[in-house]
Order: structure tokens, then sequence, then C-alpha cells
């Protein structure tokens, strides 16, 4: 079950914010990551990137991370002490405390000491600055944790996979609390990767759209909380959302297969489906991974067009518009799937482009809140690492 | 859970006293801080990819990355292969989930011209490796300086006990980028350092890759891990009644060796987020059995992580 979440991104500072953003029709402000075409050139990129980036959280991420923990606990109505069980596991995902290469590219081989003095970013080159262990000691000490947080990354699904094993470790009976953090900070070398997977080759981003070649890169901060059955019952908690999923790694050999990797992920949510009961009618939207670039977007246009057959699936595709929070959308779109459950209503992304013919139908695109009376969403995520992930969130109040 | 297979490949490559240039002013400072944190008197290498024909201490700094690639596929290709044919065949037909392991997140930018499909070899996952096991379930990446193998591990305890998986594979490598070797070791703020020379030696960074098997079928070596014991409450992990050996894998103050503890940096080099994984070497080498060995990995301000090993 979802008992609570936060998180602070650039296109909002908390949950309540994005709701109401999305409603109002809002897009994500994008700036250039580049002081200038030229400092992009000399990086070694064709041009500058727009990014959607997070102010002034460099120096206040503990307190931030914090902070969303405390406000994903309250929305649970728990308190820190809780996490301090052994029936509980925090994991840590995303990209966490890095160097950025601008900060020393050119001198990482010769430097003087003129240039440490004044070009100060060198001396950011330390492990002091990109230690992931002295981030998870912190929230160990600090949460008084019985075993220190990993700091898992599986590329675009790293807050999913831990959302799923989350999920597996809870149904299996080994743990009542899960709480998953994403840190996801943008750093020019990861610019330079999305380039070099050609996920930055367009301004225009739309998931599904027809000139859609690219992503909007956005940084961001999220917290789930998940818990146990059990232990919302043994506290009087009636009710929430529920999440049941699935996991599958991709061949590594048929990586660049399209058509085979869409007839493995359409597998792998029937058999979700079919494991959980729910029939695609009682769906009252999918969430695809779509993010906008070409390649992983036409593996779930695929899937997704084999899933509907001859039916309408609404999809709800919204990085077009609040951005591609890296390593931590799923946990972003969860937290959507989580409101239009539970209010029972789909808020309708604005579109940026034209939806592609095998898309159309099923793309919900416009400005509005569409009312609905079902109790099933999928949502799926997509990794350049190989993993494919559907989720069923179920809203269990109406079970009851 | 039990430690199926183990596979270590360290370099051919022979050991090379390393000190930086004075054209790296930063480097030679981070070298300078990290010889007063540990009170030894210089620094040897043992890289993989290092070039005979070329200046040594430059390729010491910018080795070629593909003997490190090919290395890790060796390792597990070895792990694969101390199985049984009859465990090897139920590993590729089970739920088997697949840990990759490094120590400096995404060293694949310290790497000399590197390429984006071996920058994600080396920064996202190994997928020659992925293939050479048939992995359908989950995989990730745990990304920490000294604790990866140990956090890998304590997934990999938890979801084996859980019958979430029947397998978990942690493969990873530790590869000693020498700046940010000097500056793991750099001494916190407010913490009084060594003086130059005040322990004999010099310290010793050795790459290593490896690959471990664990499930829950019984095998020659039960693991169990610890709970992390934060500064203050480091009793528990030192004074274990039923540990007739304690290994301390580096990190942070380590009482000289005795008869009942050992030092593995001390005898085998420091590897990084690998380093408590030489004690099942030690146990190997030194053909013991019978007995338990407490792997010990501190941590600056005084907290400590264990697991325990039965042989």
């Amino acid at each position: 079950m979802i008992s609570g979440y936060s998180l602070c991104l650039p296109f909002a500072d908390n949950s309540a914010q994005l709701i109401a953003n999305l409603k109002n029709g809002e897009r994500v402000t994008a700036s250039p990551w580049f002081t200038s075409e030229d400092e992009a050139v000399k990086c070694g990129f064709t041009g500058n990137k727009r990014i959607a980036r997070l102010e002034n959280t460099d120096d206040g991420t503990l307190d931030l991370l914090s902070r969303l923990i405390e406000n994903a606990l309250l929305q649970a109505m728990l308190d820190e002490h809780c996490l301090t069980g052994e029936n509980v596991r925090v994991y840590l995902t995303g990209i966490g405390p890095r160097v950025d290469v601008k900060d020393y590219k050119s001198l990482y081989d010769h430097n003087d000491v003129e240039d440490v003095a004044l070009a100060s970013s060198l001396t950011h080159l330390c492990v002091a600055k990109m230690s992931q262990d002295a981030l998870s000691r912190y929230l160990a000490r600090k949460y008084h944790l019985k075993h220190l947080p990993p700091n898992m990354n599986s590329t675009s699904n790293s807050a999913l996979v831990a959302v799923h094993l989350s999920t597996q470790a809870i149904e299996q009976g080994g743990i009542d609390l899960a709480l998953i953090i994403n840190i996801s900070k943008i750093k020019t070398q990861d610019i330079w990767f999305l380039a070099t997977q050609s996920m930055l080759d367009t301004e225009v981003v739309q998931p599904f759209g027809v000139n859609s070649k690219g992503v909007l890169f956005a940084e961001g901060y999220s917290v789930m909380l998940l818990e146990s059955h059990r232990h919302r019952q043994a506290r009087n908690q009636r009710g929430g959302i529920g999440l049941r999923s699935a996991y599958m790694q991709i061949n590594a050999s048929r990586s660049n297969d399209i058509a085979w990797q869409s007839t493995r992920m359409l597998k792998l949510i029937t058999t979700l489906l079919q494991d959980t009961g729910v029939k695609k009618e009682a769906l009252c939207a999918v969430i695809p991974h779509g993010n906008g670039s070409a390649v992983s977007d036409g593996i779930e246009a695929n899937a997704i067009a084999l899933l509907a057959g001859d039916q309408t699936l609404p999809v709800l595709a919204y990085k077009g518009q609040l951005g591609y929070t890296a390593t931590g959308s799923g946990l972003v779109d969860l937290v959507i799937g989580h409101h239009a459950l539970a209010q029972r209503e789909l808020i309708v992304p604005v579109a940026n482009d034209r939806i592609s013919a095998q898309m159309a139908r099923h793309v919900l695109v416009g400005k509005g809140v569409i009312k609905h009376d079902k109790k099933h969403l999928l949502k799926m995520g997509v990794g350049v690492d190989g993993s494919v992930i559907a989720m069923i969130l179920t809203d269990t109040s109406k079970e009851q | 859970m039990y430690l199926a297979s183990c596979a270590f490949v360290e370099p051919e490559e022979p050991l090379i006293l390393y000190y930086p240039s004075w054209l790296n002013v930063w480097e030679s400072h981070s070298y300078n801080n990290a010889l007063k944190s540990t009170g030894k008197t210089g620094w040897g290498f043992k890289r993989f990819g290092i070039l005979q024909q070329s200046y040594i201490r430059e390729t010491l700094r910018k080795p070629d990355y593909i003997p490190y690639i090919e290395a890790m596929d060796k390792t597990a290709d070895a792990a694969l292969h101390e199985l049984s044919t009859k465990e090897r065949m139920r590993l590729l037909k089970s739920r088997t989930a697949f840990i990759y392991i490094d120590s400096w997140g995404e060293s694949g930018v310290f790497e000399n011209n590197i390429s984006a499909l071996h920058a994600s070899v080396i920064n996202t996952l190994p997928k020659s490796v992925i293939k050479k096991f048939s992995i359908t379930d989950v995989t990730c990446k745990v990304r920490g300086e000294k604790y990866a193998l140990m956090q890998a591990m304590r997934l990999a305890q938890d979801y084996l006990d859980w019958n979430v998986f029947d397998f978990v594979i942690i493969c990873g490598g530790y590869r000693a980028v020498p700046l940010l070797t000097f500056s793991a070791e750099n001494t916190p703020p407010g913490r009084k350092g060594k003086t130059f020379g005040e322990i004999p030696g010099i310290n010793i960074a050795i790459e290593r890759v490896g690959c471990f098997i664990f499930s829950q079928r019984e095998s020659r070596l039960k693991i169990q891990c610890g709970a992390y014991a934060a500064a203050g409450s480091a009793e528990e992990a030192l004074h274990a009644p039923d540990s007739s050996l304690i290994a301390y894998a580096g990190g942070g103050n380590v009482p000289e060796p005795s008869g009942k503890t050992i030092d593995l940096v001390r005898i085998y080099g420091s590897s990084g987020c690998l380093t408590p994984a030489l004690s099942w070497h030690y146990i190997t080498h030194r053909a013991l059995s019978g007995g338990c060995i407490r792997t010990v990995l501190a941590d600056n301000p005084g907290g400590y992580s264990y697991f325990d090993t039965w042989y």
C-alpha cells in the first residue's frame, strides 16, 4: 500500500502543488545548461541543452531530504520512530551526490597553485563531494536505521526497481515498511550520456509526439512510503491505494530489437493483469514511461496498441509538461496515479506536439479533469539498462 | 545464506609506486593529506590496463579500461564454472537477481577516451555478464565507496530469506583512480592526522574484480549479515561471542593484528568496496575449517558494519 509520499520538483515544490499545476495546465520552465552556445560546443555538444533545474539545492540536500521524509511520514500518520525497526528497509535510489565533469575538465591532468586558487571548482574533485556512503550513514544515524540504506541505480527505473523490490518484500511478509528515496541531480556527464542515446535530439518534447525525439530532462527529489496491509490494519488504517508489480530484464542481445521488446513488455503486462485478476477494461488509465524519446516511446506504443486491441485505453503521459525526472520519474507518476485513483479523476496533460497516428486514439491531451469510477491503474517503466516494470495500482477502499 | 561460488581476478600488471607530479597540484595536495591521515610514506598501485611501453606515472593515471571490463567477464565465467553443472543449470533457470557494485558510482568519467558504450558498461551494468547468467529478474547497481559490497550482501540476504529470489549474483570491481583513492583517505575535519612515516610501509591499492553467487542452498561458506552499529554502539559488532576471528576490512581505526584479529588491507592491500570479500580469500588460502570470521568495516566517525562467515 502507498501510505505517504512527498516530492520537490522544478515543476512543483510539493505534491499538492504538482496536482494543482497539472490541473492549471502549467508547463515546467527549462533553462539552458551551459552559459553559452560556445561553452556547449567546447564541451563537445552540438549546441546548448535546455534542462529543468532545481535551484539552490546543492548545499541543503540533507535538509531537503529530511523534510521530504518527514512529510511522507506525516501523510502516513507515522513518526520517524517507526523507521527504527528490523521490519523496515530504506532504499536510496538515483544518482546521489556527484562531481560535475565541468568542474575539473581540462584541469584534471595539469593544474598549478593559481588554478586551484582561481578555479575553486577543481577542489570539488574529492570523494567527500561525491560520497554515497556519507549520505547513507547520515540517514542511518538520523533515523536510527537498522541497516545502511543502499544507493540503488537502474537508470530510468531506479526508483521503480526499489518500489518493485519493496512490494515483493512486503508481499512475502519480510517487512512492513519501505521508504524509497530518490535523488535526481543532473550533471554535465548525464547530459552527455543522454545525448549519446539520442535522447536530446529535439527541443520539442511530447511523449508519443510526431516530432519529438528527445526528453525534457529535469531534476527532482522524491520520497515514497510503502506499508504492509497488516501494519495498516494494526493501526486502524482502512482503504488506500495498493500496489502490485512485475519486473523483466530484457536480454542484452535483444536490446536493439524494438518489436521483440514490445512483445516482452506486453507479456509482462498481461501476466500481471492475470495475476492480479484485473481486466484491461477495469483500468482507469495507463501511465507509461513515455518520456519523449523515440526508442522507448516506440516500444511502449507497440505494447499499448497490442494490449488495447480494438478498444481505447486512456494513456496519460505527463513528461512533456512537467519534465522527465531522471531516475525518479516513476515515483512522480505513482504520485499522480495515486491521486487519479484516490480522487477518481484523471488530470489531462497539455500537449506540445501532435500525437502519432498509432497512439492518437489512446493518449489523452488537452487540459482539464475527467471523472471516472474505476479502481485500477497501470504504470509502466523502461530503463536503458534493459529493465521493464509494470505496476497495477488499486483503490482498495472500493473493496470494503 | 550461503556463498555458492566466489571468484576474484586481479591485474597481472606489476605493483607501481606512484606519487603525483608537481604539475598536478590538486592531486599532490590530496596525496599529502592522505599520507598524513594514514601515517605511511607512499602509495603503491596495481591497476588493470597499464601499458608497459608508456611513461609509467602517466599510464598509471590513465590505464586502458578494456582489460578491466574483460576481467569482469573472466571473473563471472570463473564463478559460474566453480558451480557444479547441476547447480549451474539451476541458476540459469531460476529466479536470479544481479547486483553490480563499484566504488565510485561512475568511474567512467575518469577513464581515458572512453566510448559511450563502454562508459555505460562501467557506470551502469556490464551487459555481457547479464547475458552470461541469463538474468531475467531484477538487476541494479549499488553505488557506494566502501559499503557497496556489504549493502549488496544485505539486499541478497533479505531477498533470499524472503524467498523472492533463488540466487543473487553480486559482481563488481574496484578501480583505483589515484585522486579518488587519496581523497577517500583524507582525514575528516576536526580529527587529528598522523605524522609522516608514523606507520611503517606504504599504502597498497590493488584493483580487483569479483563475482559472488549467493543462494539458500547449503554450501561450504555460510554468511550472515549483521545490523549497522552507529558510533557509540559498536560493542556488538566487535565482541561476537562465537566469532573465532575478526577480520578488519579497513575504513577506520584498525587495532594491531593479534591471534584473534587480522587486517585484510595489510595482508592483501586495499580494494575499496571489495576489501571485505577478501576474508573469503583468506579462508580459502589458509584452508581454514570449522570456525567463523567476523568481517568488520569501520567508518570514520566510529560506526561499524559487519558480516559473519562460517567455514
